[in-house]
């Protein structure tokens, strides 16, 4: 049981039981299952069991089309679906499918779709979604989620039973202790992407842009989407690109900023979040010049030398005629000291006063009762990211056009003021890194892991270079999968808070969108001394001047520090006898090093991962028995059905 | 062109030795601040800009990265041999410790970004 429940819940969850040996189940006994999240369901239960197959649907509504919807679904055929998303491309589809798009739910065309394709029909879902289906014909259990994984599934396989949810709350309200899961912990601690582990050892979430089959014989996955390209799109010049980009950009808010729920956009005075909120107002004043313009909410520190945003976001609003909420900010209003009655997370990452900043967040919105967000994480990323020119150069290089690429070698080191030989070494170099594998090197991890954990965290590294295609692809498109897998990490809602829950949207990670800047030559997106060169050009008649050209990034820089020397002695209490070194994870007397070394003022680049390291520890003290720290393990490899088949996977071809 | 980007060349590498020597700053801020400004503007160029890129070309093509010091102290000595009265200026930021060096004439920066004073604090300039 939370010491502190979710107060208010507003997301949809779909959940689950399957007997993969054909045991029958009751409703009754997803109902009890189901009692664990009903505090959410604010809408209601809706549970439907048949055989060894029990599904269950907890709705709250943000779209209109969603008011459709009555799930759990069962057709003439006995296949059983639960959905929980938004298709973008419904109209599309009830046209290849012959159905009456308008009054028809999305899970309704979802499901017909894979009665016509099977597996396959899940590369023509366009939108934000995960699902869990029944097929009946071939007794499997499908649990699929969309290209970027913007909504989360959890599943977890004990012997023949599989159990999904939309939330990890659900496995925890069972009763049964389960043990950290180590591979977590290394990831989380060494500052290693989390990808699909949770703290909990054997539950997993489905990855995103996969599908995983489950039945009585085994486990197999495959991808329905895959984010490397080979191809790069060629245009006649610069403008139809950028012309591109627009219309796609404005598709994309148009996809969710749709008439049905009350949504709220963050504005944080970047080019990212700027240009969402400019393009929804483009999009809503199009056809209607009275039509109300998006609300916004924006996040400030004062104090913060280098993250000076009120300039920025007093000219959006100032442009677009309309103010938003200003929430002040700042890291030293967190807090390490360890309080007795400290509410319990599921996952790591909170602070002693994590939960009193989001009361305070709430009471500045929670009146316009929003139920969904927008956000512009991914855009950075994607339209550039930090402008290094070693992909742009890598392309040239490993295309043989070697005098475009002395000639833009030159032009990149007059803007970077760098030399020409160690650059054309650089790039050679950089080329050569990207078509090797592995890349682990031993400073990707953070130095206070113990032996074990490092070791841990080098294997995982190797192994996850491994999986990734690089022969017949471009260097840009290497740089750009990385990129894209490192957004995956940092998606708001895959680390939900403890009182709202609102459905986050990101328009930058809009497929089509996606897919079409992947496929941009990096020399459109990023140019000598020009960083997000197609953005600006873009839209530069739909943001504020100000922001267009912004001169660089914001970045906080002051406030970490300034925390962990003010709560230096609540860290070291939290060090005396910490449990991540009882239970073999850190070396604390490296830790106690790094502290030193940013208490002194030095410069260090571990800060960021000191202060997750911490986290770490305060959710380890605070978890009231979840985690059976007694049967700590070494995490095994996933083997689903008690040491049988291990998981096949298949990729989708490019 | 090829008489300024022999000029910075060479002036690179005079300031690259003198940073060398084990008392490498003290020779440094001697020969910038001993560089008069010449009374006539040179028939090489009507302006700074025209210098600095010189400056920059000579950097790209130099032997190894040129760090801001010994460039911005080149170019100081280049821009006064040519009878601009330029300066070298040398500024730090606290949290976290960082220094940088550019240079300013006629009172604006012209070897680097425009912004350079919001973000340094002016320590020394000669």
């Amino acid at each position: 049981m939370l010491r502190s429940p979710i107060e208010e819940q507003e997301m949809s969850i779909i959940l689950g039981i399957a007997n993969l040996d054909n045991t029958p189940i009751k409703e009754l006994e997803l109902h009890r299952f189901a009692e664990h999240t009903k505090t959410y369901a604010l809408d209601g239960t809706f549970v439907h069991a048949a055989g060894s197959i029990a599904m269950g649907y907890q709705p709250y509504h943000t779209t209109v089309r969603s008011q459709f919807e009555v799930q759990p679904w069962s057709d003439d055929r006995e296949n059983i679906l639960v959905f929980d998303g938004r298709l973008d491309n419904h109209s599309e589809l009830a046209q290849l499918l012959s159905m009456e798009n308008s009054g028809n739910a999305d899970s309704l065309l979802v499901l017909a779709a894979f009665e016509r394709w099977g597996e396959d029909c899940f590369e023509r879902l366009i939108g934000d979604w995960s699902l869990a289906i029944w097929s009946a014909a071939q007794r499997a259990l499908y649990l699929a989620r969309d290209h970027a994984g913007m909504r989360t599934l959890f599943y977890q396989l004990r012997g023949r039973r599989l159990v999904w949810s939309t939330y990890l709350e659900t496995f925890l309200q069972s009763g049964e202790e389960l043990s950290l899961d180590e591979e977590f912990a290394a990831r989380y601690l060494g500052g290693l992407p989390i990808r699909t582990t949770t703290p909990y050892l054997g539950v997993r979430a489905v990855p995103p842009a996969q599908f995983m089959r489950f039945n009585e014989w085994g486990v197999r996955s495959g991808c329905h989407w895959n984010h490397m390209v080979r191809e790069k799109l060629v245009y006649k010049d610069a403008g139809e690109y950028d012309d591109h980009f627009l219309e796609l950009l404005q598709r994309s808010v148009r996809r969710r900023d749709t008439p049905g729920s009350s949504i709220l956009a963050e504005l944080s005075g970047g080019m990212d979040s700027t240009g969402i909120v400019c393009v929804s107002d483009l999009v809503r004043r199009r056809n209607n010049q009275e039509a109300p313009l998006i609300d916004t909410v924006s996040l400030y520190d004062s104090s913060e030398p280098d993250w000076n945003e009120l300039p920025y976001i007093n000219a959006t609003e100032k442009y677009r005629g309309k103010t938003g909420v200003h929430i002040p900010t700042s890291y030293l209003e967190r807090s390490f000291e360890f309080l007795e009655q400290s509410p319990c997370f599921p996952y790591p990452g909170h602070d002693s006063n994590a939960r009193q900043r989001e009361e305070v967040y709430e009471a500045h919105i929670a009146q316009d009762e929003y139920r969904v967000v927008l956000s512009g994480i991914g855009g950075d990323e994607l339209l550039g990211g930090v402008p290094t020119p070693y992909p742009d150069l890598a392309d040239q290089l490993a295309s043989l056009h070697i005098r475009t690429f002395l000639k833009r070698t030159v032009q990149w080191c007059l803007s970077s003021r760098d030399a020409f030989l160690p650059t054309i070494l650089r790039t050679f170099r950089y080329t050569f890194n990207l078509y090797q594998h592995p890349l682990f090197e031993s400073t990707m991890v953070a130095p206070w892991t113990s032996h074990r954990t490092y070791e841990l965290c080098a294997d995982l590294a190797r192994d996850e270079e491994k999986e990734y295609a690089r022969v017949g692809y471009p260097p840009s498109s290497i740089g750009n999968s990385r990129s894209w897998l490192s957004i995956l990490e940092t998606l708001p809602h895959l680390w939900p808070k403890s009182t709202v829950r609102r459905e986050y949207r990101y328009p930058y990670l809009d497929r089509d969108l996606v897919e079409f800047l992947f496929r941009v030559p990096r020399e459109q997106l990023v140019q000598p001394g020009r960083r997000r060169a197609m953005m600006r050009r873009a839209l530069k008649s739909v943001m504020p001047l100000e922001v267009v050209e912004r001169r660089r990034k914001g970045f906080i820089g002051r406030g970490p520090h300034a925390l962990i020397q003010r709560e230096q002695p609540n860290i070291n209490k939290l060090l005396t006898s910490p449990l991540i070194e009882s239970i073999g994870l850190v070396d604390v007397s490296k830790l106690k090093m790094i502290l030193q070394t940013i208490c002194s003022g030095n410069e260090t680049a571990w800060t960021m991962a000191f202060l997750r390291t911490m986290a770490f520890e305060l959710w380890l003290r605070a978890d009231p028995g979840h985690l059976d720290r007694s049967r700590y393990l070494v995490a095994e490899a996933f083997n689903p059905l008690d040491g049988a088949n291990k998981i096949l996977t298949t990729h989708a071809a490019s | 062109m090829w008489q300024l980007l022999l000029e910075s060349y060479w002036l690179l590498l005079c300031m690259g030795f003198a940073m060398k020597r084990q008392d490498g700053m003290r020779v440094l801020h001697k020969v910038v601040c001993s560089q008069a400004v010449v009374p006539e503007k040179s028939a090489l160029s009507s302006n700074p800009g025209v210098l600095c890129h010189a400056m920059d070309l000579a950097c790209v093509f130099y032997l190894r990265r040129v760090l801001c010091l010994q460039r911005s102290a080149a170019t100081t000595v280049l821009l006064r041999r040519h009878g601009f009265p330029a300066q070298m200026v040398v500024g730090v930021k606290q949290k976290p410790f960082r220094s940088h060096a550019w240079v300013e004439a006629g009172g604006s920066i012209v070897n680097d970004k425009p912004y350079l004073r919001e973000i340094y604090q002016e320590l020394e300039r000669c």
